[in-house]
C-alpha cells in the first residue's frame, strides 16, 4: 500500500486529541509529524496534549513540531472554558515534552520542498502558523497535495458569535491572510458538517465498556466536554469537529463540498466570519471547496471502528441495533 | 375532586421495582393503599426493607406489608427459604447501592396476605394491584378467600413472556420464580382482569444512556438517584446482553396502568404456565384462539417505546423537563 504523506497541524483540546487519535490508528498514513500551535490551549500544554494521544494510540514514534503560541495581531482567548484547564478535559496526565526543536513552520516548508505534491496538509486549530508558512515560502505552500481545515461556518450559527466559528475568530488575522494568499487545493470544514458529528452518551457508554486503557481515556477526556455542551447550549452529548477532517481524508464520501472564495472579517461585529461566496463574485480569488453536508454515522463507523479496532464486532453490532 | 385509583403493589425490590414504584407514587391519580413486599430479586428482608426506604424517600403515606419469604410451594411446605434470587444484577442490597435511608417505621404489623384481603373486602371492585414480582402473596390471597379476590378490579402483572425468556431460554424470572402462583393467579383470569407485561413487552422499551444521561443532567435529586441506581445495571446489561442501556422491566407495567394507550398490541388469551420440567415458568399463550379455551389474560405484544418514555420523563420530571427532552434526545 502507498501511504498517504500527512502533516496535521492540532491545538488539543479534547477533539483534537480524538482527531490524533484517528489519524494515528489510520495504516493509510504516512504521518510525518503534528505540528502544534495555540488555540484552545496554548502551545506548551497543547504540545504535552498531543503527545499524550499518540502514547495513547500507541504512536510515540511520530514526530511533534511547536507553531505558533499567539495569534497574529489579537489577544489570544483559549477555549479552556470548553476543553478544561488542561485542554483535555482537566484530568492532568503526566506527560513529558519530547517535541523537536525544529519550529513547526521549518518542519512544513521543508516536507513540503522534499515531498512536491504528494503532502496533505491537515489544520485543525488557527490558522496563524499557516499564515506565517505561507508568507515565509508561498511556493513551498503551493506545493501541497491538498490543503484541509476546520473552521470557518458559511450558512450556519457560529460557536464564538452569530458568524464566527472559534478557530477563525481566535486568529482572524491569520485566517485572512491564509485565504488571502489564494492557495490551491484547499477545502474548508467548518460547522456546516461539524454540528451532527454528535458523540452521543450512549456512544460514550459503549466505549467505557469496552474497558481498556484508549477506552478510559477516550471516556475520561470527552466528560467535561458533555458537561460543557449541556451547560451551555443544552446539547446532550459532545461535538467532536476534528476528527470530521481526518476521516474526510480517508473517505472523501463523507462530505459533499461547493466551490466558493472564502475572506475573513478581522474586526467588528462580524470578526473572525468566514464569508463565503457560492457565487464566486471575485474571479480574483482562489476557489476553495467549502463542506456543505455530511453523513454522520458513517463518520461514527470509521471513527470508532478505527480507534477501537478491538472492538469492531460490538461496534458494528451496536449500530446493527441501532443502539448508537 | 376526582375519585382516585385505589392501587397495591405486589413487589420484591429490585431496581427496577424501586423506579416503577417511585414512578407510580409520581402519579396523581393513584392512591396507592400499601406495598406488599414478596421474596424474589432478594430474600425477603431485602424486599421489605427495600420498600420501606422507597416510601421513605419518596415520603408517601402509606404502609408496607411483609409477604411471603419464598415460592408457593416452599412456603407451603414450611420449608426453610432456599431459593435462589437474583443475584448481584441488582446489587447487594438490591438497589444498586442507592444508599437510601432506613425506615423500619415504615413496616406495618399485618402481613401481606391479609392486608391484600381486607382492602379488597373494604373497596369491593375498586382495588388494583400492580404485581410486579413473583406472585405469591396473591396466589396465597386467592387461595385463603377466592371469592373476595374476585373483586379485585383488575391486576397488572410483570411477568412472563411469550417469545422471550430471561432465566432460561423460555421463562421470564418472576413467573419461573413462583409458577405455582402464577397457575392459581391466571385461574381468576375470566373474573378479574389481568394484563400481562412481559418480556416481549419490556424488551421493546430500552432506556438508553442518552435517556439516563438525560434524567442525571436534568431530572433533579429523582433524576440523579436513577441515574446512580442503574449503573450497576448498565453493567449487567452490555455484558450480558450487549445492550447500551437497560430495560426497566417493571415500570412498563407501571406506566402502561397509567396510560394504556403505550400499548399499541394487546391480545386477550387464554395463558397457561408450565410448572415443571425443563420450561418450568414458561407462559403457553394461545395467541391465534386455536384452542377456543377460555380467555384469562390480556397479553402485551407492543409497546409505543417514544411515549412510553415521554409518559415516563413527564409524570416524574413534568412537563418543561419533557418539552427539554423532546427537543434534545
Amino acid at each position: 500500500m502507498i501511504k498517504e504523506k500527512i502533516i496535521i497541524e492540532v491545538d488539543p483540546g479534547i477533539d483534537d486529541s480524538l482527531a490524533l487519535l484517528l489519524a494515528a490508528k489510520s495504516e493509510e498514513f504516512d504521518i510525518l509529524g503534528f505540528s502544534v500551535v495555540s488555540g484552545n490551549i496554548e502551545v506548551n500544554q497543547a504540545t504535552l496534549n498531543a503527545i499524550k494521544a499518540l502514547d495513547m494510540a500507541g504512536r510515540s514514534d511520530i514526530a511533534v513540531y511547536k507553531g505558533q503560541a499567539l495569534p497574529l495581531v489579537r489577544n489570544y482567548v483559549d477555549a479552556t472554558d470548553t476543553h478544561g484547564k488542561d485542554g483535555i478535559g482537566e484530568n492532568f496526565y503526566q506527560v513529558s515534552d519530547r517535541s523537536e526543536k525544529e519550529s513547526s513552520v521549518d518542519f512544513i516548508i521543508r516536507s513540503l520542498r522534499q515531498f512536491p505534491h504528494e503532502i496533505t496538509l491537515v489544520a485543525l486549530g488557527p490558522l496563524g502558523n499557516m499564515a506565517v508558512a505561507t508568507e515565509k515560502d508561498p511556493e513551498a505552500m503551493c506545493l501541497a497535495k491538498r490543503i484541509l481545515l476546520m473552521g470557518g461556518a458559511a450558512k450556519i450559527h457560529g460557536n464564538c458569535s452569530p458568524v464566527a466559528e472559534y478557530n477563525f475568530w481566535c486568529d482572524p488575522h491569520g485566517a485572512r491572510r491564509f485565504f488571502d494568499a489564494n492557495l490551491p487545493n484547499v477545502t474548508m470544514i467548518g460547522l456546516d458538517v461539524t454540528y451532527p458529528i454528535l458523540l452521543t452518551p450512549n456512544m460514550r457508554e459503549m466505549i467505557k465498556q469496552f474497558d481498556t486503557p484508549l477506552s478510559r481515556y477516550v471516556f475520561d477526556i470527552t466528560q467535561f466536554y458533555v458537561d460543557f455542551h449541556w451547560k451551555q447550549e443544552r446539547t446532550l452529548g459532545c461535538i467532536i469537529n476534528d476528527p470530521l477532517v481526518i476521516a474526510y481524508a480517508l473517505d472523501p464520501s463523507l462530505l459533499t463540498v461547493k466551490p466558493a472564495t472564502v475572506e475573513v472579517e478581522t474586526d467588528g461585529l462580524a470578526i473572525g466570519e468566514s464569508i463565503v461566496d457560492f457565487d464566486l463574485r471575485d474571479k480574483n480569488r482562489a476557489v476553495v471547496q467549502v463542506a456543505m453536508t455530511v453523513d454522520n454515522r458513517q463518520f461514527f463507523k470509521l471513527f470508532l471502528s478505527r480507534v477501537f479496532d478491538d472492538h469492531k464486532e460490538d461496534i458494528e453490532m451496536m449500530f446493527r441495533k441501532e443502539m448508537i | 375532586m376526582m375519585n382516585k385509583r385505589k392501587i397495591i403493589i405486589d413487589t420484591d425490590p429490585g431496581i427496577d421495582d424501586a423506579i416503577a414504584i417511585m414512578a407510580a407514587m409520581k402519579y396523581s391519580g393513584f392512591e396507592i393503599l400499601g406495598i406488599t413486599s414478596v421474596a424474589g430479586n432478594k430474600g425477603i428482608e431485602f424486599t421489605t426493607d427495600n420498600a420501606c426506604k422507597i416510601v421513605e424517600y419518596m415520603d408517601y403515606d402509606c404502609k408496607v406489608y411483609q409477604g411471603a419469604y419464598s415460592n408457593y410451594v416452599t412456603v407451603k411446605a414450611g420449608l426453610p427459604a432456599n431459593h435462589q434470587d437474583g443475584g448481584d444484577v441488582h446489587g447487594k442490597d438490591g438497589l444498586g447501592g442507592a444508599n437510601l435511608i432506613a425506615a423500619p417505621h415504615r413496616l406495618a404489623a399485618l402481613p401481606a396476605v391479609d392486608f391484600i384481603l381486607d382492602s379488597v373486602r373494604k373497596y369491593p371492585g375498586e382495588v388494583e394491584i400492580i404485581t410486579i414480582g413473583p406472585m405469591t402473596n396473591i396466589a396465597f390471597a386467592i387461595e385463603h378467600d377466592r371469592e373476595t379476590m374476585k373483586k379485585v378490579k383488575a391486576i397488572h402483572s410483570m411477568g412472563g413472556g411469550v417469545f422471550q425468556g430471561n432465566m432460561t431460554p423460555v421463562a421470564e424470572f418472576n413467573y419461573w420464580f413462583d409458577p405455582e402462583a402464577v397457575d392459581i393467579v391466571y385461574s381468576i383470569g375470566e373474573e378479574v382482569p389481568i394484563t400481562m407485561v412481559g418480556l416481549d413487552a419490556t424488551h421493546q422499551c430500552n432506556v438508553d444512556i442518552n435517556d439516563l444521561t438525560f434524567m442525571n443532567l436534568a431530572g433533579g435529586d429523582l433524576g440523579e438517584l436513577i441515574h446512580r441506581m442503574t449503573s450497576d445495571y448498565v453493567d449487567a446489561y452490555w455484558r450480558q446482553n450487549k445492550m447500551i442501556g437497560i430495560v426497566i422491566h417493571d415500570l412498563v407495567a407501571v406506566i402502561g396502568a397509567i396510560y394504556p394507550e403505550i400499548y399499541t398490541r394487546v391480545v386477550f388469551s387464554n395463558l397457561r404456565v408450565v410448572t415443571d420440567g425443563l420450561a418450568k415458568g414458561q407462559c403457553i399463550v394461545d395467541l391465534v384462539d386455536s384452542w377456543k379455551l377460555p380467555k384469562n389474560a390480556y397479553v402485551v405484544m407492543g409497546v409505543d417505546v417514544h411515549c412510553f418514555k415521554q409518559k415516563f420523563i413527564e409524570l416524574c420530571f413534568g412537563q418543561d423537563i419533557l418539552t427539554l427532552y423532546d427537543k434534545v434526545i
